[in-house]
């Protein structure tokens, strides 16, 4: 018995062999020279390949091959062709593709050398994919909330990628909208346990933007102005949206010791801010009274003008006074009692003091009886005046003199109207002036 | 007087086959009968389970010819495959591991004294049929189609479906094992 143990070493000299043997027709003795040392392991074997190579003259009989034929003729006639469910060209152009596709994948897994390929495809779209959903959800969250840092990293990566100053200005003035969008947000939801907090990070991030755009040598004027009225537009809604929601804050929740002292300074903030943004965009500075009024502070009060009611009458030649509202009393502004120790009320009494609503009311204008005498009578003229201009006298002149007088009939007796319709009248022929 | 028929490469005939020209597919079968006798032979081991698996074979590669698609192999490997799961079906029916062992038992001592000398006879044919009909599915495959038909590792791979490293590990291990099957049946 011939037992032939296989090895690393002895494979590869046996496919050699075999590959002499059948592709170059090398006999099984000059195989058997190049390997001496495997000869008595080699030897049966190549014998055998030997042997079976020349099965391979095995043919069909004969008898067989043309009884076989008819039989398969008749076959192929009888037996319908499985159509092939590929008619479009592009249909077979794109199963052709996905099958190759398909044999790919399924060759790779039978490789393990590949698999840790696809391991890895599929670790870095889990994790594409992971951050992406990670990211979206920070975007909308607060302070407080488990991924508002996530949201700050990547406010911070956004601006530290930005390529340009303008575009860091202008990230940097989205940011501090979105400030304060988180405050707005958490008075909404009454969240008053992170509200001083969202304040202080929307004083801190206005603080950075107006330092951003005060650095004259990072950013062009031009660029300054533009981004500077965009920044005055958000603070003035800003501004407004605070004093706001200090009016409707105590009626809705409780509010922390320093919520109210943290707002102050954000509105002082936001106002100083404003006009600092006026000067950098050019416009002018805005005129305390047209600015939003702060329902804090005591109201403006003005010099009245002088009243037309005392006056006595309009002159006809001068055109009436218009009238100019009277202005309250201003010494009768109440001011509320904000002393108290109770954090959560914000006024302890409503002002009693107001003046009654009598003596605001704006008097109505006093009209007096006009002097001027007005003409009563219009004498008409009896008699053609005789100061008329003369008319002219060439037009006499050249008045026919030879005419005949006019004779004026006498109304009172009519003249003799011929009896017969049919014969003419006398015509005045012989006083007719001859030619 | 017969009408002669020209027919070109074998490219030219299975385009004409796909497209239902019977001639040329029977041309292809004329040229490809061989092969598919001598691989489904020493496969089942009987000459009349053979035939019929054979013109099987052919019938479900005229049925299948539509879809069939050349990707730059011989015609005759698409057959193998045919062939091939004919065959395992075949077995599975038959159960005939059993039975060629017994036989095998009895045909060795004459394999012992004809295996070196005359194995192209009919017997002998028939007697290494059955000894290869010992080995296990894929030996059997790579015995037959590498040293019996002498395809290529690239052919063989793309029947077998397997790489051509494995292939040649494959090809040792079945040469070994009918090599040593024939010497249990000496000792």
């Amino acid at each position: 018995m011939i037992m032939v143990t296989s090895s690393s070493v002895f494979d590869p000299i046996l496919d050699r062999c075999i590959a002499s043997l059948l592709e170059q027709g090398k006999p099984v003795e000059a195989c058997l020279l190049d390997f001496p040392e495997h000869k008595d392991a080699l030897e049966p074997l190549l014998r055998l390949a030997f042997a079976l190579q020349t099965a391979g003259s095995l043919q069909a009989p004969a008898d067989f091959r043309m009884s076989s034929a008819s039989r398969m003729n008749n076959l192929i006639a009888g037996v319908p062709r499985r159509e092939s469910p590929i008619q479009n060209r592009w249909q077979r152009l794109v199963r052709s593709r996905w099958a190759m596709l398909g044999r790919a994948i399924q060759r790779v897994p039978a490789n393990p050398r590949f698999s840790w390929v696809y391991v890895t495809i599929l670790l870095v779209l889990m994790l594409s994919l992971t951050s992406w959903g990670i990211v979206n959800a920070a975007d909308q969250s607060l302070p407080g909330d488990a991924l508002y840092p996530v949201k700050l990293r990547v406010e911070g990566v956004q601006l530290f990628i930005s390529t340009t100053p303008v575009e860091n200005s202008r990230l940097q003035i989205k940011f501090t909208q979105e400030r304060f969008i988180e405050v707005v947000s958490l008075a909404e939801q009454q969240r008053a346990a992170n509200f001083s907090n969202a304040i202080q990070g929307y004083t801190h991030q206005l603080t950075a933007t107006m330092a951003t755009l005060a650095d004259e040598q990072y950013l062009p004027q031009v660029d300054r102005a533009d981004l500077s009225r965009v920044l005055l537009d958000d603070l003035t809604d800003n501004e407004f949206r605070l004093n706001a929601l200090l009016l409707s804050i105590p009626e809705k929740y409780p509010l922390p010791a320093d919520f109210r002292t943290a707002v102050e300074e954000a509105l002082a903030l936001i106002q100083s801010s404003c006009e600092q943004a006026r000067i950098w965009s050019g416009l002018p500075p805005a005129n305390p009274q047209s600015s939003s009024p702060s329902i804090l502070s005591p109201l403006n009060t003005a010099q009245a003008t002088t009243h037309p009611a005392q006056t006595k009458s309009p002159s006809p030649t001068s055109t009436p006074v218009p009238l100019t509202p009277v202005p309250l009393q201003a010494a009768r502004t109440p001011s509320p009692k904000s002393e108290t120790s109770d954090p959560n009320v914000m006024f302890t009494d409503w002002p009693s003091e107001w003046p009654p609503l009598e003596e605001t009311l704006i008097p109505a204008p006093q009209w007096t009886e006009v002097n001027m005498p007005w003409p009563t009578q219009i004498a008409l003229p009896t008699a053609w005046p005789t100061d008329l201009m003369p008319l002219p006298t060439i037009i006499q002149e050249y008045w026919p003199t030879d005419l005949p007088p006019v004779e004026i009939p006498d109304e009172s007796t009519p003249p003799a109207w011929p009896p017969d319709p049919d014969e003419p009248p006398d015509w005045p022929s012989e006083d007719w002036p001859s030619e | 007087m017969q009408a002669i028929v020209v027919h070109s490469g074998e490219p030219e005939l299975v385009q004409q086959a796909i497209q239902g020209d019977s001639s040329a597919f029977g041309e292809l079968y004329q040229r490809t009968l061989d092969a598919i006798y001598r691989y489904v032979y020493y496969r089942v081991g009987d000459v009349h389970d053979a035939e019929d698996l054979i013109e099987q074979t052919y019938l479900k590669a005229w049925q299948a010819l539509p879809g069939y698609k050349a990707v730059g192999h011989p015609f005759v490997c698409w057959l193998y495959r045919i062939a091939q799961n004919l065959i395992m079906d075949y077995h599975r029916r038959k159960k005939t591991d059993a039975a060629v062992a017994n036989d095998l038992k009895i045909d060795c001592e004459r394999l012992q004294s004809n295996l070196l000398k005359e194995v192209i006879e009919a017997e002998e044919a028939g007697m290494l049929a059955q000894a290869i009909g010992h080995l296990t599915e894929e030996q059997q495959q790579i015995i037959l189609l590498r040293f019996v038909e002498r395809l290529s590792y690239t052919e063989i791979s793309r029947i077998l479906d397997k790489s051509e490293g494995a292939c040649r590990m494959l090809q040792n291990r079945a040469l070994m094992a009918l090599n040593q099957i024939l010497s249990d049946g000496q000792g």
